[in-house]
């Protein structure tokens, strides 16, 4: 095992690696910017250092050659990069090697890159796997035309390197295709520091997605767990995840686990991968092979009793896999929604600010893994991801509900969560029969409508209630009102209200 | 206490004037009769939480400049709400000012990644004017309303606090 390794990352990721680490017995190095050094992560670990911001144009977890500096200077043998940030940067991976420092991260055959999606595609057709049609790879403006001509709309543009929806776009309009790539190219620049290379594809309508998590050690053992589903997505983000899939047939998931394996063992991978499909009118799409730790991952830990974060670094440190058949008992589901903070209601956009209030939900089987508290102050710079929570029953339907009652008893105040719209995802017809997809999340007018599904009729009398009632305590806004009334000379029965309203002295506190 | 409140509708709730507000207290809302407790307040005396015939209700609620409350959250869903009347007055709370501030302000904290606009330049109403880079996607901030540009107060790269004023358009 790794003696020191230093997590390069914030938030959920970095306090769930400073708790493998640990647990594997190894030093477990945090690095933070200044705003967060609050959080559990920093808290938690056994050392925690303080990055510089030393340009205002690059944030410090993507400041490469400083973390790069400080592993070295902290003599750490691994680096764990988490996801997002500096998980898919070549050049990191490079720069630390040359120090002797392991990345944590799957490593291939030579002749692949597994953060190159357009090169993975390829691996996997020659695999002999179903893939979605689209262009070969180009960079220059002029080539856009012609492959926009190939693909048709609506499509998919990628870049050559993108994570969790960056560098990603469906573009289902002609006139905002230049604009998405000069967008691309400028975000690939920026936050995954890599080529600007394009690829265009299919935009498969009502595709669902599911992906299978993998662990390969580098003898060749291979374990390939169940699929996990993610139906309610934004900006390809996702915002719910169940494992295993409702509604995937048992012939489909032997079908599609043992094209997992054919496919990782034709590239090499050891470490762990998940390997993501398409599931478009019966049919599976090969999407590509994602080489880092994710949120899911934590689902199927409760599905399958394996720490994949854990055996991840263990892996890679280049220890064996030691588990042997996976016991898949037919009799759990797991559900997980992650909790954002930014406002469903307003295209998604982000809340930062200051948590006034947070009640958690609480019982058997229910399972929070969250990095806010009461006071916390939820930076404006960084993915707004805040909780996770999830669920596991004996049935999908056991599920379902005792996530829909956790999400009721959570409670956030201060900033805005999507933990309404994910309550009403959860009661929907649609959610439970299991054709829900990620376009119709997009859809503004849907996601009124699955908060508004939550409104009862007596809601909006304690609404009215409560608006009443909080005008009435306030003396000060009653007291200027009355001054109104008091000009337009109507009789004043504000008065009363306003003076009874006073603060009488020796009140008691409430 | 009368309050004509707008809630999704009109809504009549009335607050017994003569109420203990350290005791559970009526409050009828048209035709139904609920029994309220004040649990818990912040400093200045604002309601957090309160007992409604027995369930816990952490409440907020979001008021305009002159105090009015318009918009209480339930468990995070919004609810527009609109004092209509107070008692039997005859008065009317005052609508909120309607014209257009040409002041345009950092919505959210962010750092400023393009300048799309010129100081002098003539803008449409809804023209993109700035992009601000905020937890990792770029808000376009658009032209309030048409005018001229007046100075404008950031450069690029440079980290806004939320309402800091981003230029004017005259």
């Amino acid at each position: 095992m790794f003696k020191r390794v230093l997590i390069a990352n914030r938030g959920l990721i970095q306090a769930n690696c400073v708790r493998a680490v640990k647990e594997l017995g190894a030093t477990a190095i945090a690095v933070f910017e200044e705003q967060d050094r609050e959080t559990a992560g920093v808290r938690n670990a056994d050392e925690a250092y303080e990055l510089q911001t030393r340009d205002a144009s690059l944030r410090p977890y993507l400041d490469l050659e400083q973390i790069v500096g400080l592993a070295e200077k902290l003599e750490v043998d691994a680096v764990h990069p988490g996801y997002g940030f500096l998980a898919q940067n070549a050049r990191f991976a490079r720069e630390l090697e040359s120090r002797g420092i392991r990345l944590i991260a799957p490593r291939v055959d030579g002749r692949f890159n597994l953060s190159n999606k357009y090169m993975v595609k390829e691996a996997a057709q020659r695999a002999g796997l179903p893939v979605v049609r689209g262009t070969e790879l180009f960079s220059d403006r002029e080539a856009l035309d012609a492959a926009v001509k190939a693909v048709g709309l609506p499509l998919v543009m990628k870049a050559t390197h993108g994570y969790g929806g960056i560098g990603m776009r469906v573009l289902k309009d002609k006139a905002k295709v230049e604009r998405a790539f000069d967008h691309i190219q400028s975000t690939s620049h920026k936050f995954l520091m890599n080529s600007p290379e394009v690829f265009l594809e299919e935009y498969l309508q009502g595709a669902r997605h599911v992906e299978f998590p993998v662990l390969r050690d580098e003898r060749g053992r291979t374990l390939v767990f169940p699929e996990l589903e993610c139906p309610v997505q934004r900006r390809f983000q996702k915002l719910l995840i169940e494992t295993p899939a409702p509604h995937l047939e048992a012939h489909m998931r032997t079908r599609l686990q043992s094209e997992v394996r054919v496919l990782c063992e034709r590239i090499g991978v050891f470490g762990l991968a998940s390997v993501e499909f398409l599931i478009h009118e019966g049919k599976p799409y090969f999407l590509e092979i994602n080489g880092y730790i994710q949120p899911s991952h934590t689902a199927t830990t409760l599905l399958t009793g394996v720490d994949l974060l854990k055996e991840q670094i263990r892996l890679l440190s280049g220890e064996s896999l030691d588990i042997g058949e996976l016991q898949i008992r037919g009799d759990r589901h797991v559900i997980g929604t992650y909790i954002f903070a930014e406002d469903p209601l307003d295209n998604f956009a982000p809340s930062p600010g200051v948590v006034d209030r947070l009640y958690l939900p609480f019982g058997e089987e229910v399972f929070m893994q969250t990095s806010i508290f009461s006071g916390a102050n939820i930076s404006p710079f960084y993915d707004p991801m805040v909780a996770k929570l999830l669920v596991r029953g004996r049935t999908r339907n056991e599920a379902m509900l005792k996530m829909g009652i956790t999400l009721d008893e959570f409670f956030v105040e201060g900033v805005k969560t999507n933990i309404p719209l994910m309550r009403g995802v959860l009661q929907s017809e649609a959610f439970r029969e299991g054709s829900l997809t990620a376009e119709f999340i997009a859809e503004a007018d849907n996601r009124r409508q699955l908060v508004d599904s939550l409104k009862s009729g007596k809601d909006s009398e304690i609404a009215a209630l409560v608006a009443a009632l909080a005008l009435h305590r306030d003396g000060e806004t009653l007291k200027r009102m009355d001054a109104l009334v008091a000009e337009q000379g109507s009789s004043s029965v504000l008065g009363a209200a306003t003076r009874w309203l006073k603060p009488r002295k020796n009140r008691p506190r409430l | 206490m009368n309050y004509s409140v707008h809630c999704e509708k009109k809504h009549s709730v009335s607050i017994d004037r003569k109420a203990d507000l350290n005791k559970a207290f009526g409050i009828a809302v048209d035709k139904s009769q609920y029994t309220v407790a004040i649990r818990k307040v912040q400093e200045d005396g604002k309601i957090k939480t309160l007992m409604i015939d027995h369930r816990v209700v952490p409440i907020e609620v979001e008021r305009r400049g002159d105090g009015l409350p318009v918009r209480v959250f339930l468990k995070g869903i919004p609810f527009d709400v609109e004092i209509a009347k107070m008692a039997s007055t005859r008065f009317r709370p005052p609508l909120p000012e309607r014209e257009i501030s040409g002041e345009v302000r950092a919505n959210l904290p962010g750092q400023i990644v393009a300048i799309m606009v010129r100081e002098g330049e003539s803008v449409p109403a809804g023209a993109p004017l700035v992009i601000l880079d905020a937890m990792k996607m770029e808000n376009e901030i658009m032209a309030p309303k048409a005018g001229r540009v007046g100075k404008i107060a950031v450069s690029r790269n440079e980290v806004l606090a939320k309402g800091d004023l981003i230029l004017e358009i005259e």
